[in-house]
């Protein structure tokens, strides 16, 4: 009898938490902001000119190591004035890709953002209480982040997807610091 | 013998009911027979394996065939099925969900647009970028062409511009160009891509199942489906009600008669 009103008791909590995370669920998926209007963001209004570099040869290979899939396309758009740089990189976190934005200072990341989220799961990694985690991150000797990023119960292969997206755009900025690729 | 006075006219009443009823949910309780039936053994009939094209069918559920549509490209065709991109008849890497508007060739690459992204490819095929809202061109592209010049011409919501889509320098110029436009293929070619998409079908478990919820007749079909399944109900419920009621004057009028 206990046991059945404390189930009673539980039953109807559970039952809206239930409809309101199937809600927020599929609220959670979608366009936060476009590409073009994070980078209008980041410069203010003033983007400019976007500037390229090819994903051939050891870059290639790279990209393939950290992202875990053929680089989609030959070369990338990214955005430099002065000492920082603008990515926008796509990765797989389960089935979907994932849109992020990264804002990069001096070989340090300065600003990370999800731009469009396409799974049905792991839409966490969007809040600040996670994307905050990459502030100031760069990379080490054996180039891999020099922080340690918590993981999110239930959102792991978001939050990989979002620290191997991070990782590879210290590595693209480092690559054109070095080589000066050419618009 | 009073009691049974008062309750013979309810009863046929109900009878009448019953049959009435009956007879007007009939065919659609053999509809609802026969569908269920099949529909329970799905894997043994293969029903999920049964695929089904007729247009008709196809027009009925609102599915459109899909059909290839060929750009001509200097000696190359890009074609596009549904989101499958094709440079004359090698399947690309690079899905395109949107529609594309043409395609044109410009010094060691292709160029194709769509209303919001140029996309650009070697002549291989290999996708060399995929522009999403190119700098300096506003509003959606509405069509694509190149000038004598050999320039890129873009037609968009707000005018035409010239440039090349490498240096992103689009310069404004009057709207008249030989805009690039689907066009008849090869009929080899034609042949070729249309036999990897034999177009979109139905299998029979969808139809059977939509004809066992009335769905395949739209809202009213379901409507009607409802209505006939409480119908039913109704008529189960008289059917037991009439046997209890007939069982019970039997059973008095035996006592009566002893």
């Amino acid at each position: 009898m206990t046991d059945n009103r404390l189930r009673g008791r539980l039953a109807r909590p559970l039952l809206i938490l239930a409809l309101l995370f199937s809600v927020v669920s599929v609220h959670a998926r979608g366009t936060y902001q476009t590409p073009e209007a994070f980078v209008k963001e980041v410069f203010a209004g003033e983007v400019p000119s976007a500037r390229r570099v090819w994903l051939s040869g050891k870059l290639a290979e790279t990209y393939r190591e950290v992202l875990q899939e053929q680089p989609p396309q030959l070369r990338l758009r990214y955005w430099q004035d002065g000492p920082r740089s603008v990515w926008i990189l796509q990765a797989i976190g389960k089935e979907h890709p994932i849109t992020a934005g990264f804002v990069i200072e001096e070989g340090q990341l300065k600003h990370t953002r999800v731009l469009i989220f396409r799974e049905s799961r792991g839409w966490e990694i969007r809040y600040p209480f996670f994307t905050q985690q990459f502030h100031n991150a760069g990379l080490d000797r054996q180039h891999r982040l020099d922080v340690s990023i918590d993981a999110i119960t239930g959102a792991t292969l978001s939050v990989r997807a979002m620290h191997n997206m991070a990782r590879m755009a210290l590595l693209l900025d480092q690559h054109v610091r070095e080589t000066h690729d050419t618009p | 013998m009073t009691r049974h006075k008062r309750h013979r006219p309810k009863l046929r009443s109900l009878y009448q009911w019953h049959r009435y009823l009956g007879l007007a949910v009939a065919l659609l309780a053999v509809l609802l027979a026969v569908t269920g039936t099949l529909l329970n053994h799905t894997e043994r009939l293969g029903l999920d394996q049964r695929q089904l094209s007729p247009s008709w069918l196809l027009r009925w559920y609102g599915i459109e065939p899909q059909h290839g549509r060929f750009f001509p490209a200097e000696g190359q065709w890009l074609s596009q099925w549904g989101d499958h991109l094709y440079l004359d008849d090698h399947p690309l890497t690079h899905r395109q969900p949107t529609p594309l508007l043409g395609v044109v060739r410009l010094p060691q690459m292709l160029v194709a647009a769509s209303r919001h992204s140029l996309l650009l490819f070697t002549p291989e095929g290999i996708l060399i970028e995929r522009m999403e809202a190119p700098t300096g061109i506003s509003g959606a592209i509405t069509a694509i062409a190149k000038n004598r010049r050999g320039e890129l011409v873009l037609q968009s919501d707000h005018g035409a511009v010239r440039g090349h889509p490498d240096e992103e320098q689009w310069q404004s110029i009057p709207a008249s160009a030989t805009w690039s436009q689907p066009q008849p293929p090869p009929p080899a070619l034609q042949f070729k891509l249309a036999a990897l998409h034999p177009g979109p079908s139905l299998p029979l478990e969808r139809i059977i199942l939509d004809l066992h919820s009335g769905r395949l007749f739209g809202k009213w079909g379901s409507t009607t489906m409802d209505i006939a399944a409480i119908l039913l109900l109704f008529n189960a419920a008289s059917g037991m009600l009439i046997w209890w009621r007939r069982r019970h004057q039997q059973r008095q009028s035996r006592r009566a008669s002893l």
